[in-house]
C-alpha cells in the first residue's frame, strides 16, 4: 500500500475492513476507504459485480455468500478491525453483523438498515452502528429545504 | 408422528407455510392448539387442508416475518409458541429473534440449517432445529434397526 503521508495528508494507522456488498454504497465505501489508504476485501454473490469492481480497483474481492462461515474466514475477518453491511435485505445485513461479532471477534459491526423498523432490533441485538437509509435522505432533504427556504426570505 | 405431540399450547404461531410449516401446523392443530400459519406468499396457504382452515383451527394470514409490525398485525405477541421454519435460516434467525427479543413470546423455535449459525444462535438463547441433524439422527437409527428389522 502506497503511503500518502509523503503529500502531507494526515493519514490514520491503516484498518483491515470487511464491505458486505458491492452495490452503489458498498463500492462507493470501498473507493474511499482505499483513497484513505485503508485495506479492505469486498464480499459480494454475484459474478458480475465482482468482476466490475475488480476491473475498477483491483483483487479486492470475494465472492460468495458472506453469512457462509468460509466466506467470512476466506475474507480474512478474524483480523478484521470493522464490518460494513451494505446488502438490500436486513435480514442478511443482520445475520453477517453477528457472525462478525460473535464467531470473528471483529470490533466494530456497521450495517445500513433499509427498513426503519429494524433499527430497534439491530440495537437490541449489539450491531454498533446501524444507518437508517431513508431516514438521511430525508433529514438530507428537509435540511437543505430549509437551507433554501431561509435563503429565499432573506432570513438568517 | 402425532401420538408424541399431544399436548401442548393454546395458540401458535408459525413462520412460513412450506412443506415443513404446513405438517407442523396440521400436527399442533390435531394435538389441540390454536395455529396461525405465516407466509409471504398467498399460494403457500394451499398446502393447508381445507378442512382445517374452514374449522378455524388453522388460520392462514399474509405477514412478512422479519418485520414486528407485521407480527405484531397477526398478534404473535400473544402467542405461547412461535416457530419460525421458512426455507431461508437468516429469515428464521431475524424472526426468531424479533419473537424473543421484541416481542417476548415465551417459547421460540427456529430452524437453522447451517451447522455454524445453529451453534452460535444456540449460544445466543435461541432454539434451534436443523433438517440436516434430523434426517441423520433418523437415518442412523434406521440403519441401526436395519439390522434387526425386516
Amino acid at each position: 500500500m502506497i503511503s500518502r503521508a509523503m503529500e502531507g495528508r494526515v493519514v490514520s494507522p491503516a484498518m483491515y475492513v470487511i464491505i458486505i456488498g458491492a452495490g452503489r454504497v458498498g463500492t462507493a465505501i470501498a473507493r474511499r476507504l482505499l483513497e484513505n489508504d485503508q485495506e479492505i476485501t469486498v464480499i459480494e454473490r454475484d459474478p458480475a459485480r465482482c468482476a466490475a469492481l475488480e476491473d475498477e480497483i483491483g483483487s479486492v474481492v470475494v465472492e460468495g455468500d458472506a453469512a457462509e462461515f468460509n466466506i467470512l474466514s476466506k475474507a480474512g475477518a478474524a483480523r478484521a478491525d470493522a464490518l460494513i453491511a451494505t446488502g438490500r435485505r436486513d435480514h442478511q445485513n443482520l445475520v453477517v453483523c453477528q457472525m462478525a461479532k460473535h464467531l470473528f471477534d471483529v470490533s466494530a459491526v456497521m450495517s445500513i438498515v433499509n427498513v426503519s423498523e429494524h433499527i430497534e432490533l439491530f440495537d437490541r441485538l449489539g450491531i454498533d452502528v446501524s444507518i437508517d437509509a431513508s431516514l438521511m435522505l430525508v433529514d438530507a432533504f428537509m435540511d437543505s429545504m430549509e437551507g433554501l427556504l431561509t435563503e429565499e426570505t432573506g432570513g438568517p | 408422528m402425532t401420538s408424541n405431540t399431544r399436548l401442548l399450547a393454546r395458540r401458535v404461531v408459525i413462520g412460513g407455510c412450506g412443506r415443513t410449516g404446513s405438517v407442523l401446523a396440521a400436527a399442533l392443530c390435531e394435538s389441540g392448539s390454536l395455529v396461525q400459519v405465516l407466509d409471504l406468499v398467498p399460494s403457500a396457504f394451499d398446502r393447508l387442508s381445507p378442512s382445517l382452515i374452514r374449522s378455524g383451527r388453522a388460520q392462514p394470514r399474509l405477514a412478512d416475518v422479519t418485520l414486528a409490525s407485521s407480527l405484531r398485525v397477526a398478534r404473535a405477541q400473544d402467542a405461547d409458541i412461535f416457530i419460525s421454519v421458512t426455507g431461508s435460516d437468516s429469515v428464521n434467525i431475524t424472526a426468531a429473534q424479533i419473537a424473543h427479543h421484541i416481542l417476548r413470546v415465551p417459547t421460540v423455535i427456529c430452524r437453522i440449517d447451517d451447522p455454524v449459525k445453529r451453534d452460535m444462535y444456540e449460544a445466543l438463547e435461541l432454539t434451534a432445529v436443523s433438517h440436516a441433524d434430523l434426517v441423520r439422527d433418523m437415518v442412523i437409527d434406521l440403519a441401526r434397526d436395519g439390522g434387526e428389522g425386516r
